[in-house]
C-alpha cells in the first residue's frame, strides 16, 4: 500500500509494479477474504488507469467485507471512471454511511461536482476539510475548494484557500498549481509561471507542464512554452513505450500541440477502457481537431450530459457547433463557459470572448 | 471540473488502508528504478593526512533529465555538445561545492576546489536518456591531529530521489562515522529492488578521524569483525571464504575447507569484544561456573546464534521494509536488555542469598561455633547482620546433610554432629558448591541467549550469499558451523577461568594470608561485584543499540 501512496505522491509509474508484487504476494498467502488486498490491487489498479480490473477487484474486496470504507471507495472511483456514476454515486453514499471521514466526504462532494452542483460539492469539501486530520487530507481539501472556486470565477477564494493550504504543506505542488491557476484568472502572471515552475520542480506531471506551457504561449513566451511541451512529448513517449493508455491531459496536448491524428487514436484508446467524461470531452476535441466534427459532437454531448459546470467542455462544444455551422448553439455554449468561469484557460478564454463577438458582430 | 480528482482519490482512499501485505522483493519495470521523474545524489568522502577528496554524483532519471536540458543546451537546438557539457557541469558542480559543507569542528565550512567535473548521458528507457553529472572536490585540511567533523548537504531537495553520502578515511583512520564507507548503489549504478527499504536521505554526517590507517577495503569487515589488525586479517579470511562459497563448483573438498573455515569465522568471532559475550566469563567466574556450565553457555550460544541468523535471513525477504539494520538494532537492544535484567536478577540473588554461600562452609579444621579471627580472612561473605557465629566459607561441601539442604539455619548448627567424619580437604582443590540448579541453568541458558541473539553479520552474509546461490541448505550447515565455532571459543574461555579461578583458590589456601589478601578480599566480593558487572554490560548494551542505527 505505501507503494501506491508513493506512486500517487511522485505519479511516478515505476512504483506500481513493485506495489503490485507486493500485493500479489499478499493474495498467495491468503488468496480468499482477502479485502485489504483486494482493496489494494483496486486502488493499484486505479492508479494505472485499468478502471475495469480496478472495478473487479473492488468488487471482490466489497463482496469479502461489505462493511469497509475504503473498498466501497475504490468501487465507486471505478464506477466513476467507467462512466456508471449511478452505481458510482451508490457506492459513495455507501462509504459515507460507513464512514463519514475526509476521504468519503471528499468523493460526496465530487459526485455533486460531477452534476454542476457546485454549491453542495463546496459545503461536502468543507466538511471533508473539518474531518481531515492529516496533513494530506487537508491539503487535498484546500485544493479542491480553492479549484471549486476557480470552476465559478472566484479567483480571490480560489487564491485563499491555496493560501492557506500552501502554509501547512508549502511543498505541495497541488496546492502550488492551484494557487498559480488562481493567480493566472487573476491576472498576475508572473506568481502565476512562478508556482507552476516550482510545482513542477517538485514533481513534473503533464497538466502542470501544459497549464505552464500554454500560460507561457499566451503571453507570447512561444520559446519557453517549447520547454514544456519538448518535457510532455518526453513523458508521451514513456507512456506509449509502456503501452498505458493516454491521460486527458496527453490526449488535449497532442490535439492541440501535436498531431490531431494522433490524439484521435489516442482518445479512442482511452475513451474504451475509461468512457469517463472527461475522456468523452478530450476525445470530441481531438475528433473536432482532426475534421471529424459530426463524431465530435456526439463525445461532447455525452460529456456534457451529467451536467458538469465545465468551462472548458462547454468551449469545446461550442467550438464543435460551430464547426458544423451551428451558431446558435456555439453562442449558448460559448456564453455558458465565459458565465462559468472568464479566465477557463489561457489561450481558449480569449479566444471564447474573440468567437462570441464576431458571432454577434456578424448576425 | 476537475479532471486530476480520480488519480488523487485514488490516493486518498490508500490512506485508509494499512494493508498487512507482506512485502516481497519485486522487480522494477521501468528502466530507472527509483522512476523517471527522480533526481539522486551521492556523496562520497575521502579523508587524507592533508586533504579532503569528494565526488558528488548528480544521477537524474529520464524525465529529470530531459528537463535538465533545458540548462544544458544553451543555443536550444536540441542537441548537447561538448562544450555546451562541460560548461553545464563546471556551473553545476560549482553550486554543489557550495551545498556540500565540511567543517572541522570549531572552524569554518571548507571551500572546495573543482578538481573535475563531467556531465554524461546514457540510454534510458523509451530511447530517452539519463544524465550522470559527476563531480570531483578537493580541498587541503590537516587531519594529522584528531578532528572532528561535520558534513552536511544542502542540495536541491524538492525532488523525489535517493540522497547517500559514504566517507571513509585515506591514510588517517575514520574512528567514528555515522555513514557508510562504501556505496552501496556503486554510487548511484544501481539501485536497490525496494524502495522502501529506502529511498535513502543521508543528508548529514558526523566523523571523527584519528591518524593511522585506514582502508577502505577492509573497512565493511572492520565493522564486522572491530577494527584493529586482528580485524583485517579476519576480514581477508572472510573474503577468502565468501569466494569459496560462491565458487561455481562446489565440490567436497571446497565444501569441508568452507565448513572449516566457518568454524575458524565462528570462534574467532567469539574472541572479538561485543555481544557482550565477555560477560559471559565473567558470569562463569562469578557464579562459580563448573565446567558443565560453560557447555551450557556454549550450547545456547550455538542454538540461539544459529536460529537468529536462521531466522533473520529467510525471514529478510519476507520483510525487506524492515532495514537489515533496524533488526540487528532491535535484536542488539532485546539482548541488551536481557543482560540487564540477567544482572538485576542476579544482583538480586546476591543481596539475597549471601547465607547461601557460607553456610556450607568446610574448612580444614572444623570449628563448630566459632569465631576465631584466623578464619575471618576466609569468609566469603559473612552475615554480619544474622548474629550467627561468622564461619569459614571455602566451598567445598556437596553434603546434603541427611536431607536437610544447607540453606536453613539448621544444618549450620547440626553440621558437625550430623557428619563428625567429614573429610578434611586442606590440600585438595575442594568441588565447587552450586548454586540452585533451577534458577543457575535459567541465567545461564538466558546469558547463551544474550550472547547469540544478536545474529553476526558475517554469518548472516555466508547465509545469504549461500541462499541467493541457490544453496539454502549449504548455507544452513554453514551457519551451524560458524555457530559451534562461536560455541567453541566460548566454552573454552569458560573452561579456562574455571580452571584459572580454581588455581588461585588453591593457591589462596596453600599460600600465606598475606600475599592473597587483595585477591581475597575481591573473591569475598565475587557474586554482588560480577552481577554488577553484567548489570553495566547489560546498561551498556541497552545504550549502544539505542543509539541506532534505525
Amino acid at each position: 500500500m505505501a507503494y501506491v501512496q508513493q506512486a500517487r505522491a511522485t505519479a511516478d509509474p515505476a512504483t506500481y509494479a513493485r506495489a503490485q508484487s507486493a500485493l500479489q504476494k499478499s493474495l498467495k498467502l491468503q488468496p480468499a477474504d482477502n479485502y485489504q488486498a483486494q482493496t489494494g490491487m483496486g486502488a493499484l489498479q486505479a492508479a494505472r488507469h485499468d478502471f475495469t480490473s480496478a472495478l473487479n477487484w473492488a468488487k471482490k474486496a466489497t463482496a469479502s467485507n461489505p462493511s469497509s470504507p475504503a473498498a466501497h471507495g475504490v468501487l465507486a472511483d471505478a464506477y466513476t471512471q467507467l462512466g456508471q456514476y449511478e452505481a458510482s454515486f451508490r457506492a459513495v453514499q455507501r462509504m459515507t454511511d460507513l464512514r463519514p471521514d475526509a476521504a468519503s466526504l471528499a468523493r460526496a462532494s465530487y459526485t455533486w461536482e460531477l452534476r454542476g452542483e457546485t454549491a453542495r460539492a463546496r459545503e461536502l469539501m468543507t466538511r471533508s476539510l473539518k474531518a481531515a486530520s492529516a496533513t494530506a487530507d487537508t491539503s487535498f481539501a484546500h485544493t479542491h475548494l480553492a479549484l471549486l472556486a476557480l470552476e465559478t470565477g472566484d479567483p480571490t477564494t480560489a487564491l485563499r484557500e491555496a493560501e492557506t493550504g500552501l502554509r501547512a504543506a508549502p511543498r505541495d505542488s497541488a496546492l502550488l498549481e492551484a494557487r498559480a491557476r488562481a493567480h493566472a484568472a487573476s491576472g498576475n502572471m508572473r506568481q502565476a509561471v512562478d508556482d507552476y515552475t516550482a510545482a513542477i520542480a517538485i514533481a513534473p506531471l503533464p497538466h502542470y507542464l501544459l497549464g505552464l506551457g500554454e500560460l507561457q504561449q499566451s503571453q507570447g513566451r512561444r520559446e519557453q512554452a517549447e520547454a514544456q511541451y519538448e518535457l510532455l512529448r518526453a513523458q508521451e513517449r514513456l507512456r506509449a513505450a509502456s503501452g498505458a493508455p493516454a491521460d486527458v491531459d496527453a490526449i488535449l496536448f497532442e490535439a492541440d500541440h501535436g498531431r490531431p491524428l494522433r490524439a484521435v487514436a489516442m482518445a479512442e484508446a482511452a475513451c474504451r477502457t475509461r468512457p469517463f467524461i472527461a475522456v468523452h470531452d478530450a476525445y470530441a476535441w481531438a475528433l473536432h481537431k482532426a475534421g471529424r466534427h459530426a463524431q465530435a459532437l456526439a463525445h461532447a454531448n455525452q460529456s456534457l450530459a451529467l451536467g458538469t459546470r465545465s468551462a472548458l467542455f462547454h468551449y469545446h462544444r461550442a467550438k464543435i457547433h460551430q464547426a458544423l455551422g451551428d451558431t446558435n448553439a456555439a453562442n449558448r455554449d460559448l456564453k455558458r463557459a465565459l458565465t462559468i468561469d472568464p479566465h477557463f484557460h489561457p489561450l481558449h478564454a480569449p479566444d471564447a470572448h474573440t468567437t462570441l463577438r464576431r458571432n454577434d458582430a456578424t448576425r | 471540473m476537475n479532471l486530476t480528482l480520480c488519480r488523487v482519490l485514488t490516493g486518498a482512499v490508500t490512506t485508509l488502508l494499512l494493508s498487512s501485505a507482506a512485502l516481497a522483493t519485486a522487480q522494477a519495470a521501468a528502466a530507472h528504478p527509483l522512476g523517471n521523474f527522480t533526481v539522486n545524489y551521492a556523496t562520497g568522502l575521502t579523508l587524507h593526512p592533508e586533504r579532503i577528496d569528494a565526488v558528488v554524483v548528480v544521477d537524474r532519471a529520464e524525465i529529470a533529465a530531459a528537463q535538465e536540458n533545458r540548462l544544458v543546451d544553451l543555443d536550444h537546438n536540441n542537441s548537447i555538445s561538448a562544450p555546451e557539457a562541460r560548461t553545464y557541469a563546471h556551473r553545476s558542480c560549482a553550486q554543489l561545492a557550495g551545498q556540500l559543507q565540511v567543517t572541522i569542528v570549531d572552524g569554518s565550512p571548507l571551500t572546495w576546489n573543482r578538481s573535475g567535473a563531467t556531465l554524461t548521458h546514457h540510454p534510458g528507457e523509451a530511447g530517452l536518456k539519463t544524465s550522470r553529472l559527476h563531480c570531483a572536490l578537493t580541498v587541503k585540511a590537516d587531519l594529522r591531529a584528531p578532528s572532528d567533523l561535520k558534513v552536511r548537504t544542502t542540495y536541491d531537495s524538492r525532488r523525489i530521489g535517493w540522497r547517500e553520502m559514504t566517507a571513509r578515511g585515506q591514510g588517517v583512520a575514520l574512528t567514528d562515522s555515522d555513514v557508510p564507507a562504501r556505496s552501496v548503489t556503486d554510487q548511484l549504478r544501481r539501485y536497490p529492488q525496494d524502495p522502501l527499504a529506502a529511498p535513502l536521505d543521508q543528508r548529514t554526517a558526523t566523523l571523527r578521524v584519528e591518524p593511522g590507517h585506514g582502508n577502505a577495503a577492509s573497512a565493511v569487515y572492520e565493522s564486522v569483525a572491530g577494527t584493529g589488525p586482528l580485524g583485517r586479517v579476519l576480514g581477508k579470511v572472510s573474503s577468502a571464504f565468501d569466494s569459496l562459497v560462491g565458487s561455481r563448483e562446489l565440490t567436497v573438498p571446497v565444501g569441508l575447507l568452507a565448513l572449516l573455515l566457518a568454524v575458524v569465522l565462528g570462534a574467532s568471532h567469539a574472541v572479538l569484544p561485543g555481544h557482550g559475550k565477555t560477560i559471559m566469563a565473567a558470569y562463569l567466574a562469578g557464579r562459580r561456573g563448573t565446567p558443565r556450565d560453560a557447555l551450557t553457555v556454549g550450547a545456547t550460544v550455538t542454538v540461539t546464534h544459529t536460529a537468529g541468523v536462521l531466522v533473520l535471513g529467510l525471514a529478510l525477504p519476507l520483510a525487506t521494509h524492515l532495514a537489515g539494520e533496524t533488526v540487528l538494532t532491535w535484536l542488539g537492544l532485546a539482548s541488551g536488555l536481557l543482560v540487564t535484567a540477567i544482572g538485576l536478577w542476579l544482583l538480586h540473588s546476591a543481596l539475597l542469598n549471601r547465607p547461601l554461600h557460607h553456610h556450607h562452609h568446610h574448612h580444614g579444621h572444623a570449628h563448630p561455633h566459632s569465631d576465631h579471627p584466623h578464619h575471618r580472612d576466609d569468609r566469603h561473605l559473612d552475615d554480619a547482620g544474622s548474629g550467627r557465629p561468622a564461619v569459614a566459607t571455602t566451598p567445598g561441601h556437596r553434603h546434603t546433610h541427611g536431607g536437610v539442604h544447607g540453606d536453613s539455619p539448621v544444618s549450620l548448627l547440626t553440621r558437625d554432629g550430623v557428619h563428625p567424619a567429614h573429610p578434611h580437604q586442606d590440600t585438595a582443590p575442594a568441588p565447587l558448591p552450586r548454586p540452585p540448579e533451577k534458577a543457575t541453568r535459567g541465567g545461564l541458558i538466558g546469558m547463551g541467549i544474550a550472547g547469540g541473539l544478536v545474529p553476526s553479520p558475517s554469518a548472516l552474509v555466508v547465509l545469504l550469499g549461500a541462499v541467493a546461490l541457490g544453496r539454502t541448505a549449504f548455507g544452513v550447515l554453514l551457519v551451524l558451523a560458524y555457530g559451534l565455532g562461536m560455541a567453541a571459543t566460548l566454552t573454552l574461555a569458560g573452561l579456562l577461568l574455571v580452571r584459572l579461578r580454581d588455581r588461585i583458590e588453591i593457591d589462596m589456601r596453600t599460600a600465606s594470608a598475606t600475599r592473597w589478601a587483595p585477591l581475597k578480599r575481591l573473591a569475598r566480593l565475587g557474586p554482588i561485584a560480577t552481577s554488577t558487572l553484567v548489570l553495566i554490560v547489560g546498561i551498556g548494551l541497552t545504550a549502544r543499540a539505542a543509539v541506532g542505527p534505525w
